[in-house]
């Protein structure tokens, strides 16, 4: 009897030994809060509409398209979309490839802003993308620009993809929005 | 039976319940010893690990906290259907000239977001160093536990926070979120 207890008291003082040790390895922890409050949704100050060149679609809330062209009917579509500043604030733009299907069938495109001055945001030469992000390009405010295409040529029958971001930067930041135009090319 | 015997016999038992409920009084109570934790002159310090401002923080409507341990932004924004991608809202710098920290950012809670949340498709946060590589995992904002995973900031060293924030098609301009991170700093 009295060694049952005794084994017991063992028990009861190991485990309060433990207890005891644990706080000395546990660790230093300072937290600190980042907070976002008010996270807003806004109509867009930009939106995309449709051109008067090969076939496009504009998707909800005028910020994402889809362009249709053909190498074998023409070379050159200007214009396949706008781009219209609704504010009076101004942005820089400019074009980025994110993904492609099937380009080696291309021997020369190339996608461009314009309106008054022309700026070559993506080249396609030899079935390889050569410049797959263009420069910045001023959208000043309440004021339109254009997206053509010219010197397309393909080398072969089928179908081509450009999966292209349009990124709208707030100017002196590194602030943006992202639209998503798909090039469809036959 | 005569008066004498009544009265004994109600007095025994009135002693025996004045004795159950001692007994019973006995065995509820508790012993108790006191110890004593003394802590001398716990003191302030300037946290070595602090927000600081980024190249996004006006435009995101940034406040530092005093100290440097909070940040709050009362401006961020985005369009329905486009991602709004603010690539450096604050940094966090380590102020220490000799040691590195362990942080970790992180979405702790369910708690932690609230609003219109159905309305958002997502927020990401990414941590990146001063050469634009990403350090740790990305946050996705309403996964409960989702963190950078534990990181070694090191000594004299800026990370910038991104935020990228995409809003679903269609949605009004009336909605709004708020979140909440947690920057956890182990070591000091």
């Amino acid at each position: 009897m009295q060694g049952h207890i005794r084994g017991r008291l063992v028990i009861v003082n190991i485990f309060l030994l433990v207890a005891l040790l644990s706080p000395a390895n546990g660790s230093v922890l300072n937290v600190s809060y980042s907070l976002a409050s008010l996270i807003s949704a806004e109509m867009p100050k930009v939106v995309l509409q449709s051109g008067t060149a090969g076939t496009s679609f504009i998707y909800a809330n005028s910020t994402s398209a889809k362009v249709s062209v053909s190498a074998s009917e023409a070379p050159t579509y200007d214009y396949v979309l706008k781009i219209n500043n609704t504010v009076t604030n101004a942005w820089k733009i400019n074009l980025k490839v994110y993904n492609s299907f099937n380009i080696d069938r291309l021997s020369n495109a190339t996608i461009c802003f314009h309106d008054g001055t022309t700026s070559d945001q993506i080249i396609i030469s030899g079935g390889v993308i050569t410049q797959s992000e263009g420069p910045q390009y001023d959208l000043p405010e309440n004021a339109t620009r254009y997206i053509s295409i010219v010197n397309l040529y393909a080398s072969t029958s089928g179908t081509s993809y450009l999966y292209v971001y349009l990124k709208i930067l707030v100017p002196s930041t590194s602030t943006y929005s992202v639209f998503i135009i798909t090039f469809e090319i036959t | 039976m005569n008066a004498r015997t009544i009265l004994r016999s109600k007095a025994l038992k009135l002693l025996s319940l004045l004795l159950i409920s001692m007994a019973i009084a006995a065995a509820s109570a508790s012993v108790y010893n006191y110890m004593y934790m003394q802590s001398l002159e716990i003191s302030v310090e300037a946290a070595d690990v602090r927000f600081v401002t980024g190249t996004d923080s006006t435009v995101a409507g940034a406040t530092i906290g005093t100290n440097g341990t909070y940040v709050s932004f009362n401006s961020m924004a985005g369009w329905p259907n486009s991602t709004r991608v603010y690539q450096d809202v604050a940094g966090i710098q380590n102020f220490n000239s000799t040691s590195a920290y362990t942080i970790e950012l992180k979405f702790d809670q369910a708690g932690d977001w609230s609003g219109d949340t159905p309305d958002i498709d997502y927020i990401y946060v990414k941590v990146f160093n001063s050469t634009d590589i990403q350090q740790g995992a990305t946050i996705t904002v309403g996964t409960t536990g989702s963190s950078t995973g534990t990181l070694s900031l090191p000594a004299s060293t800026t990370w910038r926070v991104q935020w990228e924030i995409k809003w679903k098609a269609g949605t009004l301009s009336t909605k709004n979120v708020t979140v909440k991170l947690t920057l956890i700093v182990t070591g000091g």
